[in-house]
């Protein structure tokens, strides 16, 4: 099975570094200047992969989540807060994305951080996010979760984890449809060597 | 706060008040001391008066002074007066005791009137390194002939507990919680202590300079009489000695505070050294006195060059401990001015 | 004591300003070829140079306390703003690293050579010292007369006996003895270089230790409002340093949920105002434990996890709002940190509502905790909630947040934003708990919920702090060792009286012949460091030994020893 977001082959993804500049990361800072971290995806080879340890949460409709629901399909996980300026930018790219994979069984979850209820709502509303998101207070388990594999480390970030639970790839810093839809495809072409079908 | 606690508090300043007057009167009789020595004597007279008295098994010193001997100044022609001086410096001496001991209970009751270690704020400070100054002045004069430095010392602490109770002068109350722990007490202590000995390490190098210098005048020009203040002190060789040993006794105190105020600081801050001015400057102090220690074994620097090492460690130590909380400001700032 | 000591430029930087006169001897000379390099190794490692090194580092610390410096400073504002100030000498300043002392090239060039001289000076004294230790005790000199503590009688006991009780009493005070037909070679003080060494030694484990928390280690800051949790991912925090070899995505895992913020102040007394209680109250989760524990964290109480440690060192109010946009929908709700101005808590903070429709709100605000109003405008009389309100003004427009450039949460960003407006004027309206600030035209509200308090933690992991530590006793003990203890020897000899030998003290022919084989009995005493060896040492061998002679005839010797004593 072969996805392509934009015309372009899967195989030329390879190693991306997305130059998401400088101002990648949001931050609350005292001091004025926002945190510069690296823009950087981290793809990470099947063999070397680590398990995401299952984790549940409240999601901002009041639903329960739990990771482990989602076993057997393409996860992908996004970190956001509706204080973070980055993650607006890459709120629609977020949004057109899980759109286009829904029907390929990609799943997108939001992990809502250091906000409130409130404000992420009324963040989901004006970008017109479907997708659910983990409330801010029973976020830091998903946050932990990622830990043994790779941790988040920054607003925004996105993770996707592949069928078997594990983490394949993170990216740190706001992201582009294009990326994200390439990054995707890879981890689902993964999985036609077994089954592409949810194993549930 | 309780009654007994405000009456603990009025105690305190009462006997801190009584301090001060009486160690000023010991200032008074210690200068006259001095000042008659230093007008009736030449060096030759004091270098025999102050020579030790070798104790029967050869090893401690002892002073004529701490024996309650009468002072052999064989030379001096006028007896009378000769023991008018001794009066005078003994008259010093027991004063000092009795300031020391109502500092003492100064600080008791200071600490009583706040239920913790009376050393929590600067005003404290500057009142238990008085306390730690006389202590060791005094632990010093017991076994080593050091009357010459009791005018400076007392002097210094006269200094100190005016600057405390004009200045830096706090009610007796809570400490903020930041300061509430035992390492305050252990850190705050030691390095308090340390303060005290090295004031007598640092008043002794003085007058070695003074005293050092006038024997290489007489040395140069021996037919020459001095007379003058530095004529009437010990021998330079005695004054470095006592130095040297406040500053060997000192140096692993200080060390002791600096690592106590490392422990507090990573108990408190998460980092047991920050180059905050504080310990900066307690580090300028160690530093050169490890250069002092260090000359004290080198040729050529013994002496002389080794102990202005020593005196700019005390400038460092009072800088840290004056200058560092007056003008800059730092994590330490809390300490209240 | 008059004994010249012989401290040549190789003796080495020690603390034992009295080695010289051990038995350093002069470095042989220079082979050819290596003359220049040994000549400088021997230069840097000499007792000079290491003095001058030190006082040139303690020199060298001195800017970095008098300059505002970059990560250490409270202020982390303190360098930008003294440049303000000083515009043409700043630029300077940085160029020469002082706004960076600690970690300048200059400053680490003076570290890094005065342990290269003190390793250099230490490592041959540590050879030196392993053969001392080895060696028995050296033989009385010839004339044990010239020492500083010198006694000497006659007897008639026998000298094996003698000799034997010397060794015997000498032994039970520790000293190294050696016993031979005619003297006693004895000992003592051999953990004085040994604890000097420790000392240097331990000087460069410290170091071990610094670098292992500055490479590997991290700190970080993080401001948590009541009800808030923290998770230990780098995300999460305020402010995160790493170091160079830190692993960012290998943190502790734990999270915590800041259950309860407590402070007291003195309402009374001395000082009132001043804060006497912090007591934060938090639900810790630790990694793979299930089970959450409750724990609390003060100042010097710190939270401790695994190493990595939550300091509470600060704290501040958030007060709890709700805004309201155009259309009537809550569009933020919870506490708003607000940072402290002054001892009174008198706080400022902004409020940020940037999915509000149709227009985005921002409110901006002083929060009082106690509040009165004076002349020169609302102001704070106590730091703790007497009468809590918060004073607002609120803007509509763009908070400039949707082109992803990052800003601080404390401040806003004005330029596409307007202030609202009341009859022309700015509004500005107290609000006290319960109360709410509506817009005009219906573009929104804020009411006051209520006042929570956040706290500020200073995390801090630092794997090296054990080995600093370990190496900071070892100096303390190594120090203190190595000035309080006295190397000194003591030798006891016993030779037959000859005819020929001029008996000194001995004025009385007849006694002498009562016995026919009398001995000339000798105690010495040597300190081989600037102090006297502890005082009554030599005595009580003297009482011991007259125990068995009897008083013995007279002291020859007493009046040199005494004079040497009065020139000390």
């Amino acid at each position: 099975m072969t996805f392509s977001v934009s015309g372009r082959g899967i195989n030329a993804v390879g190693t991306i570094l997305v130059a998401v500049g400088a101002l990648s990361a949001c931050g609350v800072n005292t001091g004025g200047s926002p945190t510069a971290t690296r823009g950087v995806v981290d793809e990470v080879a099947v063999d070397d992969r680590i398990s995401v340890e299952p984790f549940t949460g409240t999601l901002l409709d009041g639903k329960r989540f739990d990771s482990r629901d989602l076993a057997g399909k393409v996860v992908v996980y996004n970190v956001w807060g509706s204080w973070c300026a980055p993650c607006r930018s890459e709120a629609a790219n977020l949004e057109q994305v899980s759109q286009e994979t829904k029907e390929l069984g990609v799943q997108f979850v939001g992990v809502n951080v250091r906000d409130n209820d409130a404000a992420a709502r009324a963040f989901e509303d004006r970008y017109g996010i479907a997708y659910s998101s983990i409330s801010t207070d029973t976020s830091g388990k998903a946050l932990l979760a990622f830990g043994p594999a790779l941790p988040p480390s920054a607003v925004p970030s996105t993770m996707i984890v592949d069928a078997e639970g594990r983490l394949a790839v993170r990216i740190i810093g706001p992201v582009d449809a294009t990326t994200l839809g390439t990054l995707i495809s890879d981890t689902l072409a993964e999985a036609t060597d077994g089954t592409a079908e949810p194993a549930r | 706060m309780t009654v007994d606690n405000a009456s603990f508090a009025e105690i305190s300043n009462g006997l801190v008040y009584a301090s001060i007057a009486v160690y000023a009167l010991a200032m008074l009789a210690y200068a006259a001391e001095t000042a008659r020595r230093a007008t009736s004597t030449n060096s030759n007279a004091v270098l025999q008066g102050s020579r030790m008295i070798p104790s029967p098994a050869g090893g401690a010193r002892m002073t004529p002074d701490q024996l309650g001997l009468p002072r052999a100044e064989p030379t001096d022609p006028r007896p009378k007066a000769a023991e008018r001086t001794r009066v005078l410096g003994a008259v010093g001496t027991s004063l000092t005791v009795l300031a020391f001991t109502l500092s003492v209970g100064g600080v008791a009751a200071r600490g009583l009137a706040a239920d913790r270690a009376p050393w929590g704020n600067m005003y404290e400070f500057v009142l238990v390194c008085g306390v730690a100054a006389g202590g060791a002045y005094l632990a010093f004069l017991s076994r080593q002939p050091v009357r010459a430095l009791g005018v400076w010392i007392v002097g210094l602490i006269l200094l100190a507990l005016g600057l405390a109770v004009t200045v830096l002068y706090t009610p007796a109350g809570d400490l903020v919680p930041v300061l509430d722990s035992y390492w305050l007490v252990i850190h705050v202590a030691a390095a308090i202590t340390g303060g005290g000995v090295l004031t007598v390490g640092a008043v002794a190098s003085g007058l070695f300079l003074l005293r050092h210098r006038l024997e290489r005048l007489n040395a140069a020009a021996p037919d020459a009489r001095r007379r003058g203040y530095a004529a009437s002190l010990p021998p330079a060789k005695t004054l470095e000695q006592v130095a040297h040993t406040a500053h060997m006794f000192a140096f692993p105190i200080w060390t002791f505070a600096v690592i106590a105020g490392a422990i507090w600081a990573e108990n408190s801050w998460g980092r047991y050294w920050g180059w905050d001015p504080k310990e900066t400057w307690a580090f300028i102090t160690w530093v050169f006195y490890a250069a002092y220690l260090h000359a004290q074994a080198t040729a050529g620097w013994r002496g002389v060059r080794a102990t202005w090492f020593a005196l700019a460690g005390y400038a460092a130590f009072l800088f840290n401990f004056f200058g560092v909380n007056l003008w800059i400001s730092g994590l330490h700032s809390y300490a209240g001015v | 004591m008059t004994s010249v000591r012989n401290v040549g430029r190789n003796a080495g930087p020690s603390l034992a300003p009295d080695d010289g006169k051990q038995d350093d001897r002069e470095p042989r000379r220079a082979r050819v070829g290596w003359g220049w390099f040994r000549w400088i190794w021997r230069t840097l490692t000499s007792m000079r140079t290491a003095v001058i090194l030190l006082v040139l580092l303690a020199l060298a610390a001195i800017p970095g306390s008098l300059f505002p410096q970059r990560n250490v400073a409270t202020d982390p504002a303190a360098v930008d703003k003294y440049a303000a100030e000083n515009p043409n000498l700043a630029p300077w300043l940085d160029r020469i690293g002082f706004f960076d002392a600690y970690a300048s090239p200059w400053f680490a060039a003076i570290y890094v050579l005065l342990l290269v001289s003190m390793t250099g000076c230490v490592l041959p004294r540590s050879l030196r010292l392993w053969r001392a230790t080895r060696t028995p005790p050296p033989v009385a000199p010839r004339n044990l007369a010239r020492l500083e503590d010198h006694h000497g009688w006659e007897t008639d006991r026998e000298a094996p006996m003698l000799l034997e009780a010397a060794a015997r009493h000498l032994r039970k005070r520790r000293f190294r003895v050696v016993v031979t037909a005619t003297e006693v070679r004895a000992e003592r003080g051999y953990l004085r270089e040994a604890g000097n060494l420790t000392f240097h030694l331990s000087l460069l484990v410290l170091l071990v230790g610094i670098a292992a928390g500055k490479l590997f280690g991290f700190e970080g800051r993080v401001a948590i409002a009541e009800g808030g949790t923290f998770a230990n991912d780098r995300s999460q925090y305020d402010v995160f340093t790493p170091s160079a070899w830190t692993d960012v995505d290998d943190l502790e895992s734990l999270s915590f949920r800041l259950d309860e913020f407590d402070v007291d102040y003195q309402v009374a007394g001395a000082n009132p105002g001043q804060p006497t209680d912090f007591t934060a109250k938090v639900t810790v989760q630790r990694g793979n434990d299930p089970t959450p524990s409750q724990e609390t964290v003060q100042p010097n109480r710190p939270l401790d996890i695994n190493e990595t440690k939550f300091f509470l060192t600060g704290n501040g109010y958030a007060p709890v709002v709700t805004v309201r946009d155009g259309r009537g929908e809550v569009v933020f709700t919870g506490p708003v940190l607000f940072l402290p101005l002054d001892a009174n808590n008198s706080s400022e903070g902004v409020v940020k509502a940037p999915d509000a429709q149709p227009t985005q709100l921002a409110f901006e605000g002083l929060f009082l905790p106690t509040a009165d109003v004076g002349p020169q405008g609302p102001y704070s009389m106590f730091p703790d909630t007497l009468d809590p309100q918060l004073f607002l003004t609120a803007y509509t427009g763009d908070l400039g947040m949707g082109d992803g450039v990052p800003q601080s949460v404390f401040a806003l960003d004005r330029d596409e934003l307007s202030q609202v407006e009341v009859d022309g004027q700015p509004i500005n309206q107290a609000l006290s708990v319960g109360e709410s600030l509506v817009l005009p035209d219906g573009q929104g509200s804020l009411t006051f919920d209520g006042v929570s308090r956040f706290a500020n933690f200073q995390i801090a992991y630092d794997p090296g702090k054990e080995i600093t530590l370990a190496a900071a006793i070892l100096i303390l003990v190594g120090l203190t060792s190595s000035l309080a203890i006295r190397r000194r020897r003591i030798w006891v000899r016993i030779l037959p009286c000859t005819n020929d030998e001029p008996r000194p003290g001995t004025q009385d022919e007849s006694e002498n012949d009562l016995s026919g084989k009398r001995s000339l009995i000798e105690v010495a005493g040597y300190s081989l460091t600037r102090r006297q060896a502890p005082p009554g040492e030599i005595g009580d061998l003297l009482a011991a030994l007259k125990g068995l002679t009897g008083p013995g005839l007279v002291d020859p010797h007493a009046d040199t020893a005494s004079h040497k004593e009065t020139s000390t």
